[in-house]
């Protein structure tokens, strides 16, 4: 394309990003809740934007905006998708599917699953004696996390998620012959989410690093939080 | 450092604003919109060495029609978590054991862990399109993990016998 049609080119999209935002309010700042701590991944202020984390000292004279989430875990789950996310990873020349997927996994002992069924117990003791056990070792958890990038599979590994689940920031793990990596952890890249609830649609932006190989290359991350995870997002989320 | 092209950052604006303009209407236009709801199994297999099972996991109550084995099985169910006891998901060969899950229809996303006991011997695992595998030894058990996206009539086939 010459170059006075480029022109003209992005001074359309310019008024049209700047009317968009305008209308939209993305502009305004929302903090986290006061009471929320920065937990591991440091996040206590964080910008609402195009997923771009901003720096705490560049927007600290911001005014605090109410929380709009509560936390309201159930310890009782044995297996909970915290976040099921379909959307772009997109770079400079190109844009690949991204699906995003944590799970956490109450830490159950296979040896007792099996004592349990060698005692012949009904269904209903079974799952009372889960619960009972989940109440007196006060339920060890640990997250699962997967990414498809374009046709690869990898996994997330060393995932660090804010308690009301909105902050993701992990390790990717690349593939390996086909397969999952077993036992291989060479990292292979690094992702970093926030999540937002906008007029009935759970929004996931942020960052994708990929060090090397066919999907190499830095990309922003957009995706859409599956509908009916929501009802297990442990966010009670403002309606439109 | 990100690049971020101005074409970018109009596209994911436009995507921004429309999504929620568009998720925002009538109650048949939400209606519509949960037809689009990603569907997504998650399950955890804990399989005995006399070859029944307990199987824990996440799923909606209107998915729960696909599980067949859950008719012959023992099950509970309540907001999304699944306890069901079966023995139902083994069948003896002649020269070894198969464990055997078949789900029907179409899930966007799919995970099943299987616990099998260290004692036997695994052979192989047969999946069908779009599922991907690893094996994991875990203190007295061996763990074969299925994972898969747009997974249509997913189904896991384990073959082992009991080693020597």
């Amino acid at each position: 394309m010459d170059r006075p049609h480029r022109r003209i080119l992005n001074i359309g999209l310019t008024a049209l990003l700047l009317t968009c935002l305008l209308i939209s309010g993305f502009t305004t700042p929302i903090k986290a809740h006061p009471g929320m701590s920065a937990g591991p991944l440091g996040f206590s202020e964080l910008e609402v934007g195009f997923g771009i984390f901003q720096d705490d000292q560049a927007d600290t004279k911001a005014p605090p905006v109410p929380r709009i989430e509560t936390v309201t875990r159930d310890p009782q789950m044995i297996v909970e998708v915290i976040q099921a996310s379909k959307g772009f990873a997109l770079a400079d020349n190109e844009s690949h599917v991204l699906r995003v997927q944590i799970l956490r996994l109450r830490q159950l002992q296979p040896s007792d699953i099996r004592r349990l069924l060698r005692e012949n117990k009904s269904i209903g003791e079974i799952r009372a004696e889960i619960e009972k056990a989940d109440e007196v070792d006060d339920g060890a958890f640990l997250y699962r996390g997967y990414m498809k990038l374009g046709k690869n599979l990898y996994e997330l590994v060393d995932i660090n998620l804010t308690e009301d689940a909105t902050l993701l920031e992990a390790e990717v793990i690349e593939p390996h012959g086909g397969m999952w990596p077993d036992g291989d952890t060479k990292v292979a890249g690094h992702i970093r989410t926030k999540t937002t609830y906008r007029e009935g649609t759970r929004i996931s932006e942020g960052e994708l690093s990929i060090y090397h190989g066919k999907y190499g290359g830095d990309y922003l991350v957009l995706a859409e939080d599956s509908h009916h995870m929501e009802r297990r997002c442990h966010m009670e989320c403002p309606r439109a | 450092m990100i690049k971020i092209r101005l074409s970018h950052l109009a596209i994911i604006t436009i995507v921004l604003v429309l999504a929620p303009a568009i998720s925002s209407g009538s109650e048949s236009e939400e209606a519509d919109a949960k037809v689009q709801e990603l569907r997504g199994l998650a399950l955890e297999v804990y399989l005995s060495v006399e070859g029944n099972a307990l199987v824990i996991g996440y799923i909606e109550s209107e998915d729960l029609e696909y599980l067949s084995f859950l008719e012959q099985s023992d099950y509970l169910y309540e907001d999304g978590e699944l306890y069901a006891l079966t023995d139902c998901l083994v069948f003896s060969g002649e020269d070894c054991q198969r464990l055997e899950l078949v789900v029907s229809t179409q899930w966007d996303e799919y995970y099943v862990t299987f616990y099998l006991p260290h004692e036997i011997k695994l052979d192989r695992v047969d999946l069908s399109e779009n599922l991907e595998y690893r094996i994991l030894e875990q203190d007295d058990s061996i763990l074969v993990e299925v994972l898969g996206y747009d997974a249509k009539e997913p189904s896991v086939e384990i073959f082992y016998d009991y080693g020597q």
